[in-house]
């Protein structure tokens, strides 16, 4: 795996010279203090899903553009667009359930799997190379949730 | 392949927050860089993190699998790997 690492991180040094993975030896862990029928799940994706309108994800940004969009939890699956150039869209336009599984987790929240599915869940466009700025709206987006009462975050990347 | 640092980095700093996280990934090797505790290791690819359009099955048992993770206590980074 060390050398998938650096093969990847050569790979994109070829674009950005000056690039490193973050790396970090802890964990912070907040430990689910109630059983998961009881829970509020909001999903976060890397994906770059916004709605149709909302501003798109800005692809020129060097740094990457480290914004956030908030999806609703009504979102319908022709209501969505993704603006995120380094993947290919095909299977996310056909399924969005295959990036941000919102169908699945309302069909939990109706079996009462989980408690609750949030109001509102959250969007990145995961492409960056500064993270500097992705940290200071994810905290803001963690406060966000907090509001929502918010118990859990479901993450996939794309 | 970057979108699998930056899941991490915001699995890690919601966790901070305050919120548990699960976080998949389909490049396990750097998200777990990120220090996010609760990862789950996939074996899908770019644009389709939790398998196939349609494939239901599959979406779900990633998902739960993620379930199964956040209701165990763990005191460090822990990750289950979905090999199929």
């Amino acid at each position: 795996m060390i050398n998938n690492l650096k093969i990847t991180a050569a790979l994109i040094r070829r674009s950005r010279p000056d690039f490193q993975f973050k790396a970090f030896n802890d964990s912070p862990i907040t430990p689910l203090n109630k059983p998961l029928q009881e829970c509020k799940l909001a999903i976060i994706t890397t994906g770059g899903i916004h709605l149709k309108s909302d501003i798109p994800f800005y692809m020129k940004e060097p740094g990457g553009d480290c914004s956030y969009r908030t999806i609703p939890y009504d979102i319908e699956d022709n209501a969505f667009r993704v603006s995120h150039k380094w993947y290919n869209h095909k299977f996310i336009n056909s399924d969005i359930n295959c990036v941000f599984p919102i169908d699945r987790m309302r069909e939990y929240a109706r079996k009462g799997v989980i408690g609750a599915l949030s109001e509102k869940h959250y969007s990145f466009m995961g492409h960056i190379y500064e993270t500097g700025p992705l940290v200071k709206n994810v905290k803001k987006v963690g406060d966000r949730l907090k509001k929502l009462n918010v118990d859990i975050a479901f993450l996939t990347p794309t | 392949m970057l979108c699998n640092q930056s899941v991490g980095l915001i699995a890690r700093y919601i966790e901070k927050s305050g919120i548990s996280t699960v976080c998949t990934t389909f490049r396990k090797e750097i998200t777990e860089l990120s220090g996010a505790p609760r990862i789950i290791s996939v074996k899908t690819s770019a644009g389709k993190p939790l398998g196939k359009p349609g494939d239901i099955k599959m979406q779900r048992r990633i998902i739960e699998a993620g379930f199964d993770l956040l209701q165990r206590n763990i005191d460090k980074m822990t990750i289950v790997a979905i090999n199929k």
